[in-house]
């Protein structure tokens, strides 16, 4: 009897046989792909094209944008084309990507989600300006103006814009709070003065004293954003200040532009009360992208929000109408109607397997058989001019959107967005002169100073070459 | 049986009902609803999880928050697995997480077996070498190890996961060296005047006195490679072999639409099953374990 049981040591025995067994198998190659991606691209059929195989990473992800993604994926592959491409969704691409550079084994084409500005001025991605000349496909002047300059450093174009650009800013509005305030659409601010007044008509608090609506919150939507090289630093070009001179290589935010800026800021903020408008917002959320947020739910009267801002509360705030209107301007600027169409690069990282074919698939990424399907998933515009046609029958009944479109044409300031080789560093500066203005731990003048200050010292420390000041 | 009898006599003897005084009650009264406060507080993130996992999206947002759905939609389990192919992923990562936690524990029990029953000149200086590396963080060395991966020619399999747990993992190290430690020396001793070797010793003498211990290590070693997220991103490339911690990140939108949380919630509750179903397996040496390898602090 005592035979047929299994003594400690065979027991320990066949456990490391088995466990050396399962490390053998789990290192093994993987087995073939079984995602439904992958069943759909139809790869099998032509084994000679799958022969070559670029390998494209996008950032992206939900449902819409993994849809427009694969759709994209699936119309190239099945295409005409000399080479296959292999779609990967990767997030934190920017950690991702500076690795797999660093190591040789990039991806050989690259959209979305990276510090682009990092790439460039570190020469990680290959310049495009000879692919470009040569193209038939992609003619500079066809895009909307300032796309191509947000691609650029020292000279050299680094990106094309594909799949997601459009207009960055415009007033959107909540028409039963502002009917329900008195005041007319019709008759909407154009200067920062008269938008401080409908933020006084705006704004509502109970009888304790506690907030309940808030006209203007210039902290949330595309006011917030920038400087990046897909949307611009808004309250710095709202006063007419390039506050990165790229000719230079300099930063101007010592300028008064700067402090009046910030002062504007802070103006809002002091009527509600910062310890208000902070907790609203930390309980409520920003943005549009869910329906708890400050503005979807009606808590905010007004927001500056880029073209995507329509469809999206049509999605979360289906209850309610909104109109848009021409951000506001400081006095000085009356008058002036200010835009930005910010977009996001395709590039080709050093150290791809096939330049030629990989700026042939980026080609195809500027394309309408790729604008079209990621239009009707995500919504998204692309950066080519003759997508900004408020008549197109595709924009019919939205009109919201096409005000954003007819904005792209009607602007008379076209801010490019900035190529600043430290702009995780200045964007993390940014929030903290909004916050120390705000908050009264410094003077906007102060805080514009230091700003300035940081951002050339880190500039200096990161780039010595470049500084000159 | 005469102590039985006794026992039974006093049994007989022993009053109906029992009292308590005041104080005690008391006492009582405020262990339990500061347990159960607790209890609750700890539990709160698990149970908004699987209640979030039943609703509709606009109850998500609702204010005050609903703690019980109505009506429950079941529906967002099938959709979630519907969106991405969960099962493989959870495939995926119980594949290279089991591996490596089996690598860990045996190349930890090896080692610490090293630093703490042997004696051998130098033993200390590596000892704490070996510490010393828990100090350099994966950032740092992120780079230069995917070089090494990629040299290896390991890149986009599971090997950078799975095989580095094979040659020893400091902290468990350190857990399992202290643990042994207390073991006494004579039984090693005894061991040896019988005729075994070290390796003997190991096997059947400490390692069968060190199963709560081991219990941890696994254990840890599992949730450390089912939440690992940042390994799998930078050596993985081929969405077939995605684990769930990528998964559930692709769920996430970037500025498309917002976060669908049922769908995501959905998600992390089945793929949290394993690690659940696992913890209530070996709960018992689990917490022997933290309690005797002084984890607990």
């Amino acid at each position: 009897m005592s035979h047929d049981r299994m003594t400690r040591r065979e027991f320990l025995r066949w456990s490391v046989v088995g466990a050396g067994s399962i490390g053998i198998a789990a290192c093994m190659a993987a087995p073939p792909a079984a995602l439904p991606s992958a069943e759909t691209t139809g790869q099998n059929d032509e084994p000679d094209k799958a022969s070559t195989q670029l390998v494209w990473w996008h950032g992206w992800g939900g449902p819409s944008g993994l849809a427009a993604m694969t759709a994209i994926e699936d119309a190239f592959n099945t295409g005409d084309h000399s080479f296959q491409i292999e779609r990967v969704h990767v997030d934190e691409m920017n950690q991702k990507i500076l690795v797999a550079i660093a190591g040789g084994t990039p991806p050989d084409i690259g959209v979305c989600c990276a510090q682009y500005a990092q790439l460039y001025s570190r020469n990680a991605v290959v310049p495009l300006d000879d692919y470009i000349d040569a193209s038939i496909v992609i003619k500079r002047d066809a895009f909307v103006q300032g796309l191509f300059e947000s691609m650029q450093w020292l000279g050299k174009t680094y990106g094309v814009p594909a799949i997601e650009a459009g207009p960055r800013y415009g007033i959107m509005y909540n028409n039963a709070l502002i009917a329900e305030a008195g005041l007319e659409a019709a008759n909407f601010p154009t200067t920062w003065d008269e938008m401080y007044e409908w933020h006084v008509a705006l704004s509502k608090f109970d009888s304790a004293g506690n907030v309940s609506t808030i006209g203007f919150d210039p902290r949330d939507g595309t006011s917030r954003n920038g400087p990046a090289t897909n949307i611009p630093q808004f309250w710095a070009i709202n006063y007419g200040l390039d506050a990165w001179d790229s000719e230079t290589l300099t930063f101007h935010y010592d300028r008064q532009e700067y402090v009046e800026a910030l002062a504007t800021i802070k103006r809002f903020y002091d009527y509600v009360g910062v310890e208000q408008m902070e907790s609203l917002r930390s309980s409520t959320g920003t943005w549009v992208n869910t329906p708890s947020a400050q503005f979807p739910a009606g808590i905010l009267a007004t927001l500056n929000i880029g073209y995507y801002g329509p469809g999206e509360l049509a999605i979360n705030a289906p209850d309610k109408e909104f109109g848009v209107a021409w951000v506001p301007v400081p006095e000085a600027r009356s008058g002036i109607k200010m835009q930005s169409v910010g977009g996001i690069p395709a590039y080709i990282p050093v150290g791809s397997k096939d330049p030629d074919r990989a700026f042939e698939f980026i080609e195809f990424l500027t394309t309408d058989a790729v604008q079209t399907p990621v239009f009707e998933a995500t919504g998204w515009l692309g950066g080519r001019k003759e997508w900004y046609d408020p008549d197109l029958p595709r924009y019919a009944g939205r009109d919201v959107l096409r005000w954003y479109l007819q904005s792209v044409n009607e602007a008379d300031e076209m801010w490019a967005c900035p190529v600043i080789p430290i702009q995780a560093f200045v964007e993390d500066q940014r929030e903290k002169t909004y916050a120390a203005v705000i908050f009264g731990e410094k003077t906007p003048e102060q805080a514009a100073i230091d700003m300035h200050t940081a951002c050339t010292e880190e500039l200096r420390n990161e780039f010595p070459d470049l500084v000159t000041e | 049986m005469e102590i039985l009898n006794a026992k039974r006599k006093s049994a007989i003897n022993v009053p109906t009902r029992v009292r308590f005084a005041p104080y005690t009650v008391l006492r009582r009264l405020i262990l339990y609803v500061t347990v159960i406060s607790f209890s609750l507080l700890f539990a709160a993130p698990l149970i908004w999880m699987i209640s979030t996992s039943l609703k509709t999206d606009p109850q998500v947002y609702h204010v005050p928050p609903i703690w019980i759905p109505n009506p429950i939609r079941l529906a967002n389990y099938p959709e979630a697995l519907s969106i991405r192919p969960f099962g493989i992923f959870t495939l995926n990562t119980l594949r290279y997480a089991l591996t490596s936690t089996v690598g860990a524990v045996m190349s930890a029990a090896v080692v610490a077996y090293g630093f703490s029953r042997l004696q051998w000149p130098g033993r200390n200086v590596l000892f704490f070498l070996c510490l010393a590396t828990m100090m350099i963080p994966f950032q740092v060395r992120m780079v230069p190890l995917y070089i090494t991966f990629k040299n290896l020619d390991w890149l986009n399999s599971y090997k950078p996961l799975i095989i580095p747990a094979f040659l020893g993992i400091p902290y468990y190290i350190f857990l399992l060296r202290q643990f042994f430690l207390t073991i006494p020396q004579e039984l090693s001793d005894a061991a040896r005047v019988d005729g075994a070797n070290e390796l003997n010793i190991l096997l059947r003498i400490i390692l069968p006195l060190a199963k709560p211990a081991l219990a941890v290590v696994g254990l840890l070693q599992f949730m450390a490679a089912w939440d690992n997220f940042l390994g799998p991103l930078i050596y993985l490339s081929n969405e077939s072999l995605f684990p769930i911690a990528l998964g559930l990140r692709q769920l996430r939108s970037d500025s498309v639409e917002a976060l669908m949380w049922p769908y995501m919630m959905a998600a992390s509750t089945m793929t949290i099953l394993p690690v659940v179903v696992l913890f209530f397996f070996v709960q018992r040496t689990f917490v022997e374990g933290i309690s005797i390898t002084g984890i607990k602090g």
